[in-house]
């Protein structure tokens, strides 16, 4: 029996399988509000789907679950149709949870490219995702988020904001990130945290065929991209992870500038590590 | 019979200081980069507030990950319990390769001091690990010496704090004075992290350093570098 703050489990399980050339989505759990209507072929025979969030947002109570099973041999792109934005936390109410889990089969390829994470003033907000990554298989991911409402004057005025990430092969941690905001006891604005920007997003390139010399060189290659894409107000790095990959990081006062250094080194890596060119998810809104 | 807290507390003293040999003044993690793009404040007057406020905001995020990891690495060594897993989260954990790197590097010189003027199985075990980082290292190191938990975070986190001090020292016009009050007033922050460390797990601790590892990530990059990392 539920009681009255408690979250209510809200469940997207998708599931893509080969079929010939192709890759098939099949949607095995869809609980409102989470809708993926179809999968399209993009021009890289990738299964693009778009997730909708029906709520046009995440609300206090909410736990949304999101799994993805990519099947060996499959080439999937996942996007979001707009910003995830988290609204104003309700007295009596849950923290919101966003909680995600990707599986990426042997010698499988997935893309999961969302937009940018928005925290309202006053809201509460939960987020883990979690990545495996089987033999020879590839991940390209990435996440921006906004300080809050930037264009309404509204700078890291939620009240909280905790974040997972864990990207893992079938060996080892490959990168985890793991950290919490609480602006009203902590100087978000502090060098050590956020420093003057108001927009932070990190790019992973993973693919657990390909060994770390190959890495080390396309760091330098995307750090001298890294370099004519730094400005007064735009920020960017590039480092290889232990094994398996590379992290871009970049932090912006503008957030056409996350937006468009997101899709220049997404394009590059792309290229380098799997020798094709990158497609821009078509968007449907 | 030597005094068995004495001896402790100088063995304390020679493990955390800055000049033992493992090559601690070569690294800045990060910092370099951070003074390079004025987000610590160069300015004779306002630098030293400029970095005690952001080593004091470390010890709440990046410092604290370290000293939970040496913590535990502590424990493990009283149980005699392995530290692979603690040392593979941590790598994950630091993204930012350089600095990953001179965490690597001066977990391996230390472990291989500590080996050699306490020579012993467990010790020996340490130096073997394909990976091994500093935190680790000495959390390990000063369990297999039996000495006290929180003393040797405290001491960890001084050294390092202090290591950054004299780095600071190097980059921006911190006169000694200065350098030394900076160290001194950082005491009671040094405390807080360790007595946060008493209640948090290597697998759930938390940091925020967005911008300190983006530093880090663009120290490869600065023209003329002092510092390894």
């Amino acid at each position: 029996m539920l009681e009255r703050g408690d979250c209510v489990p809200n469940l997207l399980e998708l599931r893509f399988i080969p079929d010939g050339t192709f890759t098939r989505m099949f949607v095995l759990t869809q609980q409102p509000p989470w809708r993926a209507i179809r999968a399209f072929q993009n021009s890289r025979g990738q299964a693009l789907v778009h997730l909708h969030n029906v709520s046009g947002g995440i609300l206090s109570g909410d736990s949304l679950h999101l799994l993805i099973d990519a099947a060996p041999g499959t080439r999937v792109q996942v996007t979001s149709v707009g910003a995830t934005r988290v609204y104003r936390h309700r007295p009596g109410r849950a923290v919101a949870r966003l909680s995600t889990s990707i599986q990426i089969g042997e010698d499988a390829m997935l893309e999961y490219l969302p937009e940018a994470v928005i925290p309202f003033a006053g809201s509460r907000f939960s987020q883990s995702t979690t990545v495996s990554l089987g033999r020879n298989a590839g991940f390209i991911g990435w996440e921006s988020i906004a300080a809050g409402r930037i264009a309404g004057g509204e700078e890291f005025a939620f009240d909280f904001f905790h974040s997972e990430l864990s990207v893992r092969s079938d060996i080892r941690p490959l990168a985890i990130e793991r950290w919490s905001l609480t602006p009203s006891t902590g100087a978000s604005r502090s060098v050590a945290r956020w420093g003057r920007f108001r927009y932070t997003a990190s790019l992973y390139v993973c693919h657990t065929g390909v060994a770390q010399p190959r890495w080390l060189d396309l760091e330098s290659c995307l750090n001298r991209l890294a370099i004519t894409h730094t400005s007064q107000s735009a920020r960017w790095g590039v480092s290889t992870l232990i094994a398996n990959g590379l992290v871009v990081r970049g932090m912006a006062l503008e957030a056409h500038q996350i937006t468009a250094g997101l899709r220049t080194f997404w394009e590059h890596a792309k290229q380098e590590i799997w020798g094709e060119p990158a497609v821009l998810p078509r968007k449907i809104n | 019979m030597p005094d068995l807290n004495c001896l402790s507390v100088l063995q304390v003293l020679q493990l955390a200081d800055s000049a033992l040999p493992v090559g601690s003044m070569a690294h800045s993690f990060g910092l370099e980069a951070l003074v390079f793009d004025e987000d610590i404040e160069p300015g004779v007057q306002s630098c030293p507030a400029s970095l005690e406020l952001y080593l004091q905001d470390s010890l709440s995020e990046s410092l604290l990950f370290d000293a939970v990891f040496c913590r535990e690495a502590h424990t493990r060594a009283l149980r005699g319990a392995p530290v692979f897993d603690l040392n593979q989260s941590a790598s994950a954990l630091r993204v930012a390769r350089e600095s990953r790197d001179a965490s690597l590097t001066l977990g391996r010189r230390f472990a291989a001091l500590a080996a050699a003027l306490h020579p012993g199985p467990a010790l020996s075990r340490l130096v073997g690990l394909p990976e091994l980082h500093h935190s680790v290292a000495f959390g390990y190191t000063l369990g297999t010496l039996a000495i006290d938990p929180d003393l040797t975070v405290s001491a960890f986190l001084h050294q390092t704090v202090l290591n950054i001090i004299s780095a600071a020292q190097r980059l921006l016009p911190l006169g000694q004075i200065q350098a030394s009050r900076i160290a001194w007033d950082l005491k009671p922050a040094i405390l807080d992290a360790v007595n946060q460390s008493r209640s948090l797990s290597f697998s759930t601790v938390c940091s925020f350093a967005h911008l300190p590892d983006l530093a880090s990530m663009r120290h490869s990059c600065l023209a003329t570098r002092l510092f390894i990392s």
